[in-house]
């Protein structure tokens, strides 16, 4: 991914994360939009990682442990799976290697997978 | 040994020093400085960072324990003032703070008769690199624990290679522990599992290159 698929989808989950909860913004203000942000560069620089390493892991134990600090924190499974369906969404809307993106999808619905278990476990 | 490292976990997070540095003397009299490091210290501070993940314990109580560990590692490091002319330099990749299993490579080193400079955490690269230039390592150590690192961890790895040719580079930290990372391993660059892979590391090359060199 280049610096101008991963800004574009960055911006259009963000944006889509405020207008389907705008309860986030009224709670948390500009802050937890900006940690919104950063959270979206952050999924995004790990599924890079993983595809440049072929480390399948890479991506997994990273959810794994997002997946952690967000529910004990009251973060439910649910908008993790929301975030990385829009990042699956809107990832269809760039150019990009198709190899590539077969792994990216393949990454995120693994990750998705794992983590409705964890939410129809409990 | 689960018991032992929760117990020392505990100790570091309740800020009781003298308690924990009890601890680790006592296991320290039985066992060698690696054992100590690799059984009862390393898995206290990843369990007490499992406790962070789980939001059971703040930043605070996680920078508390970081603190006193740091404090008793000091305390255990072996400095005998007389090396073998050997001279190795240790640092964090940029902007990576987790330290403590980079100092404890240091000791392992110093333990074996070299000379050891511990730059730790936050020192950026083109500081890193002057130092290293003026020192002349044998061998070069970089940590990093996050995976966000790997892209600046793989960089350093390429600009010390240019810098100091003949300079092993030794990687570890959690993502090689995690990850192996095996293939940024050259007859120079060899990235270590653990504390145990560092110590057979030293163990082959004193049979091997440095004695010939020597």
């Amino acid at each position: 991914m280049n610096e101008q698929t991963k800004e574009f989808i960055t911006n259009r989950v963000v944006e889509e994360f405020y207008t389907n909860h705008p309860w986030l913004l009224e709670k948390f203000g500009e802050k937890g939009k900006h940690h919104t942000r950063k959270d979206n560069d952050h999924h995004l620089e790990h599924l890079e990682l993983s595809y440049e390493l072929q480390k399948e892991d890479f991506f997994t134990d990273y959810t794994f442990w997002l997946k952690d600090v967000l529910v004990s924190r009251g973060v439910g499974t649910g908008l993790i799976i929301e975030n990385y369906r829009m990042i699956q969404k809107y990832m269809k809307e760039t150019e990009m290697d198709e190899q590539e993106r077969n792994y990216y999808a393949h990454l995120l619905e693994t990750s998705i997978s794992y983590l409705e278990q964890m939410t129809n476990t409990r | 040994m689960e018991d032992v490292y929760k117990e020392l976990a505990s100790h570091l997070l309740e800020g009781k020093e003298k308690e924990a540095l009890e601890l680790v003397q006592h296991w320290k009299e039985e066992r060698s400085l690696t054992e100590v490091h690799e059984d009862i210290i390393t898995p206290a501070m990843y369990h007490v960072g499992e406790l962070w993940q789980k939001n059971q314990i703040t930043v605070a109580d996680e920078h508390l324990a970081t603190a006193i560990c740091d404090y008793i590692l000091t305390l255990l490091s072996p400095r005998t003032g007389e090396t073998n002319g050997r001279k190795a330099i240790f640092f964090n990749v940029e902007e990576e703070q987790h330290h403590l299993g980079l100092k404890m490579a240091a000791d392992l080193f110093r333990e074996q008769g070299w000379e050891a400079r511990f730059l730790g955490a936050g020192v950026p690269n083109d500081h890193v690199l002057a130092q290293i230039e003026k020192y002349q390592p044998d061998v070069v150590c970089v940590s990093a624990s996050l995976s966000y690192r790997v892209p600046a961890l793989k960089e350093i790895i390429r600009i010390i290679e240019e810098a100091v040719p003949e300079a092993y580079v030794l990687v570890g930290g959690r993502i090689v522990q995690k990850y192996g990372m095996k293939e940024w391993n050259t007859a120079r660059v060899e990235t270590l599992r653990s504390l145990a892979d560092i110590k057979d590391w030293l163990d082959d090359k004193k049979e091997g290159t440095f004695d010939e060199t020597s």
